[in-house]
Parts: C-alpha cells; sequence; structure tokens
C-alpha cells in the first residue's frame, strides 16, 4: 500500500512536472509568435484596402502578407489576397480601382500564394503576379 | 551566367541593362521585374546639379560615367543636340566601350518588351517598355526616333569601376561595387521623356539583382552628379581593414547578433546561396554557424547522457525540448529573425528568416534528428501555433521555410560542421 502510494505520488510529480515545463515553454515560446504589422492602408474609389504583414515564430519562421478589403456596407474586413513574399526587400502589392468592376493587385514576385478572392463587392479581382516561385 | 552569354567583362566591369519610360509615368515594379528579372534591389538616389553641395550620409557619391548612346539614340534629334559623350569621363575608372545593340540579344529583347502590354499593369495604358506605341502607324511625334522606339528608350552601356578599396564587406560586395560603379553623366537622360530607370548589372560573371533607381536620377542635367544611397547603408559599414578569411573565426560561442549583415561562411570557406537574397547568399548576423552545430551536438549529448541514466531518463526529452526551444525557438539564440522577450517585447529582423531557417535545420541535424522528424516538428508546430498550416505542402510548411530547413540539416548533414571531438 505504501509503495503503490508512493508510486502514485511520483507518477502526480512528474506530470506536474511536465504541466508546469510545458506551461512555462508555451508562455516563453508559443505566446505571440505571430506578430502582424500593417503595412499599408489605402482608400481607393470608396474602397478600403490593408495590407498586413504577419511573421509566425514557432520553430520554423515563417510569414505572409494579406490584402484584406473594406467596403462601407462590411462590419469586417474580407480577406482578398494572401500571399509567402519571396524576400524581405521587395515590395508591397500595389492594388487599383481602374473601373467599377475590377480591382487590379499588382506583384512583381512572390514564394508561394496561399489565397486569393476572384471577387468582392461587385468587383471582379485581377491579380498580375510577375512571377510565382512555387506555384 | 547563361542568360548573359556575351558578356566576357573584366574584372572590374559592371554592364547595365537600362529601360525607360515616359516622363510623368509611373514604373511597375511587375514590369521591371519582367524586364530585367527578379528581385530588384531598391536604391534610393538622389541629383545633385552641377556645383551643388553633396547630400552625405546615408548618399554616397559615386562620381560621373559616360552613357554610349547606340545608333537609335544617336538618330534622335534631341541627341545631336547634346554634348558629345566621347569626352566625358568616368571619375576614377577606365573608359567605357559600349557593346553593340544589334549583337545583343537583350536589345533585342528590349525591342520585344516595347511591343509587348503588360497584363493587368498600371503601365498597360500608357506608353512604355511594356506598352505598345501609342501610335500603331508609327507616327514618332516629336521625340525623334524610329518607330519602333517611340516611347521608348533603352540603352546599354558598360561601366568600368575600380574596385573599393581598402577592402569591400564581402557581404555587399557586389552591390556596392555596384553602386560604386553607377554614375549619373547621362548624356540623354537629360532630356530624354524618362523618368524611372531599372537596371541589372553584372560583376566578375556574377548577375547582381537589378538595380532601380527612382525618377529624379533621369532628369539629371549634363554635369550633375549622382548620390545612391546604400541599401541599408550604415556608417562605417562598407570598408573594413581586414579581408574576411583574415578575420579571426568565431569561437564555439554565439556572439550577439548584430545589425550588420554578413554572408554565411561555412568551415570550407563557401557561402550559400540565396536566390531570396539582395546580394545572392545567405545573409546572417553572424558568418560562422558553427556555434549552432555545436549546440545541437551538445543538445545530442545530453538528452543520450540522460536517456541512458534510470535517475534522469523521464527528463531527457522534455530537457531536450527545452534545450531546442531556447536556440529555435521564438527569441532563441540562433532565432536570429527576433530579438527581445514577452516582457520588453520583441524586435523583428526580416532579413533573418532564411537563415534562422537554416539554422533550424542545422541544429536539429547536429542533435541526431532525422530530416522528417525535424520537418514534422517544424510543421506540427507551425500548424499549432501560427494558424497558417498548409495541408497541400510538404509538412504543412510554406515551401520556402521547408527549403531553408532541409538546407540546413544537408549542410550539418554533409560533414562540413563536424567537430573533432564530436560523438558524431
Amino acid at each position: 500500500m505504501v509503495l503503490l502510494r508512493g508510486l502514485l505520488f511520483t507518477i502526480a510529480i512528474i506530470i506536474a512536472a511536465y504541466a508546469l515545463i510545458a506551461a512555462v515553454l508555451y508562455l516563453m515560446f508559443f505566446v505571440d509568435a505571430c506578430i502582424s504589422t500593417t503595412r499599408s492602408r489605402i482608400s481607393v474609389a470608396g474602397l478600403g484596402f490593408q495590407v498586413e504583414d504577419t511573421n509566425c515564430d514557432t520553430l520554423a519562421k515563417e510569414e505572409w502578407v494579406s490584402v484584406y478589403g473594406f467596403a462601407d456596407r462590411d462590419r469586417g474586413r474580407t480577406l482578398l489576397f494572401r500571399y509567402s513574399p519571396a524576400s524581405y526587400h521587395l515590395p508591397l502589392p500595389t492594388i487599383e480601382v481602374p473601373d467599377q468592376r475590377t480591382i487590379i493587385i499588382a506583384i512583381p514576385i512572390v514564394s508561394s500564394v496561399y489565397s486569393k478572392l476572384d471577387s468582392w463587392h461587385n468587383h471582379s479581382i485581377r491579380y498580375d503576379i510577375g512571377h510565382i516561385d512555387y506555384p | 551566367m547563361s542568360d548573359h552569354p556575351n558578356l566576357p567583362f573584366g574584372h572590374n566591369t559592371l554592364k547595365l541593362r537600362a529601360v525607360f519610360v515616359p516622363d510623368g509615368a509611373d514604373v511597375s515594379t511587375a514590369g521591371i521585374v519582367q524586364a530585367v528579372g527578379p528581385h530588384p534591389v531598391m536604391i534610393r538616389a538622389v541629383r545633385v546639379p552641377e556645383g551643388g553641395a553633396l547630400p552625405g550620409y546615408p548618399y554616397e557619391h559615386i562620381g560621373q560615367a559616360v552613357f554610349i548612346p547606340d545608333s537609335d539614340d544617336r538618330n534622335t534629334p534631341a541627341f545631336t543636340s547634346r554634348r558629345d559623350p566621347s569626352r566625358m569621363s568616368l571619375s576614377g575608372a577606365a573608359r567605357l566601350s559600349a557593346p553593340s545593340r544589334t549583337d545583343d540579344s537583350r536589345a533585342q529583347d528590349d525591342n520585344a518588351l516595347a511591343n509587348r502590354r503588360w497584363p493587368g499593369c498600371p503601365l498597360a495604358s500608357i506608353a512604355g517598355p511594356w506598352a505598345p506605341p501609342a501610335n500603331p502607324t508609327g507616327d514618332n511625334g516629336s521625340s525623334g526616333g524610329s518607330a519602333r522606339r517611340r516611347g521608348v528608350r533603352s540603352a546599354q552601356a558598360n561601366f568600368s569601376a575600380a574596385v573599393p578599396t581598402p577592402h569591400v564587406d564581402t557581404s555587399r560586395d557586389a552591390i556596392d561595387a555596384a553602386v560604386n560603379a553607377l554614375s549619373a553623366r547621362p548624356a540623354k537622360w537629360d532630356d530624354a521623356s524618362a523618368t524611372s530607370l531599372a537596371a541589372s548589372a553584372i560583376r566578375s560573371g556574377a548577375l547582381l539583382p537589378p538595380l532601380q533607381f527612382p525618377a529624379d536620377l533621369i532628369s539629371a542635367a549634363t554635369g550633375d552628379q549622382l548620390s545612391i544611397a546604400r541599401p541599408d547603408a550604415r556608417p562605417n559599414r562598407l570598408v573594413s581593414d581586414k579581408a574576411p578569411e583574415q578575420q579571426p573565426r568565431a569561437a564555439d560561442v554565439t556572439p550577439p547578433p548584430s545589425d550588420e549583415s554578413v554572408a554565411v561562411v561555412l568551415p570550407n570557406g563557401s557561402t550559400i546561396p540565396d536566390p531570396y537574397s539582395p546580394t545572392g547568399r545567405l545573409m546572417s548576423p553572424v558568418a560562422d554557424l558553427a556555434p549552432v552545430a555545436a549546440a545541437g551536438r551538445r543538445a545530442r549529448r545530453t538528452y543520450q547522457t540522460m536517456l541512458h541514466n534510470p535517475k534522469t531518463m523521464v527528463g531527457a526529452l522534455p530537457l531536450f525540448a527545452i534545450d531546442t526551444l531556447i536556440h529555435l525557438g521564438q527569441g532563441g539564440l540562433f532565432d536570429y529573425q527576433r530579438r527581445g522577450n514577452h516582457l520588453t517585447g520583441f524586435e523583428h529582423f526580416r532579413q533573418y528568416q532564411d537563415v534562422s531557417n537554416f539554422n533550424v535545420g542545422l541544429f536539429c541535424q547536429q542533435a541526431g534528428l532525422s530530416l522528417e522528424n525535424a520537418l514534422i516538428a517544424a510543421g506540427s508546430y507551425a500548424r499549432v501555433f501560427s494558424g497558417n498550416a498548409k495541408p497541400d505542402r510538404p509538412y504543412g510548411l510554406d515551401p520556402q521555410t521547408y527549403e531553408f530547413i532541409k538546407a540546413g540539416y544537408q549542410a550539418g548533414q554533409s560533414g562540413a560542421f563536424d567537430h573533432p571531438l564530436s560523438p558524431k
């Protein structure tokens, strides 16, 4: 009985130690692992756009850029385009609204494309992507 | 170099390729990339009128150079009113020579570019290198020149430059040499209806990233000088008294990351290609990654020692995880892309993302993990904590991240970091 109690106590101590370690690791390395920065915010033809850069640092280090759209009728923002930038020194995408039906998002080079919306808010979205490293 | 077979340049010679767009037009980066290749480097530049004071840091005066026009340029009425370029000189450098446009395939590419439309590009609606002639009948208007070059001024010239002395920090050697070699004595740019220029430079057989200049460069008048700010320029960054190979190799202790980028140098003296870097090489705050490998080996030894001791075996795995995270996790010793802590906040260095991923692969390899386990671990953490999983990609990782973790692993696997005292 005493042996069993000692074993259970030891197991409990180990589990508690693991939990404590896990909690500390979580707080140290995984809370706020992602940092998002608004790189630009523009308003074109009554439509608002926001370009946001997000860097996540877990074990792997990843970065992506998101283009969000705002419209008067929208309460929130809509993700239009998300991609992984090929390099830190390359320019951000440019956004144009040449007419009432079209939005043009242009970027010379990206590493990979995560998502892109084909239309939004009665506008078709055209993508002018010069090169995709990982199509 | 396969793209540039006609470039028998000497050691200190640069070849520049320029694409001009009309006055008032913004240059499209997408168009530039299409014209001169990916990874353009943005360099701020200012024009200094003749007799004007130089702007100083962060701008670096780069002297003057000669523009040698091709035959099409000579045919323009505007050119004939300019000073004879053959009388111009290049400060501190040899006389220039111009390749024949007809012999250069790139020149033909320019003309091809002049007649294509960049789909969806902001420039698509205006005359420029990415747009067709405004008048399909070939009316040249007042700008002169042949019909196919209306609104398009493509030029190519060789620039000779002295290699900066004393020794230039090799991490930026190529770009700095290019910047030092560039100059603004554009015989025709003063009155050409051009506002922007993109150029790629080739030096010593190595392709440099294209350099893009702002509009005011093109409007330089004869006799003006040009100053260019080096990318990420900082005082005293350029000149070093010692060549890197003469500098002492870092001890098995990690120096604090600095803001100075240097190329990673493997123990065998080679550098690591990085197509995403402006220099073409993997850049890091420290050149020597041996401490990363050494820390990985230490983690492996500690893990094995604890695992084989019944009293400590239960803590072996957690300690290994902690060891790994301390070195590679957010703000870790070898996580060069982030510095700081949760209390004071983290500072992000985007330029070191690739080398930080490289370190993950190198550390894991030296710690005894298989490549698959390293990638699974990295992908799993990313999936849980970054919220941006890519199920269609190997291990759910971003392809570029995957590539650099793998490259780091393979560098360790190659034996380049094997240590005499290594248990391997």
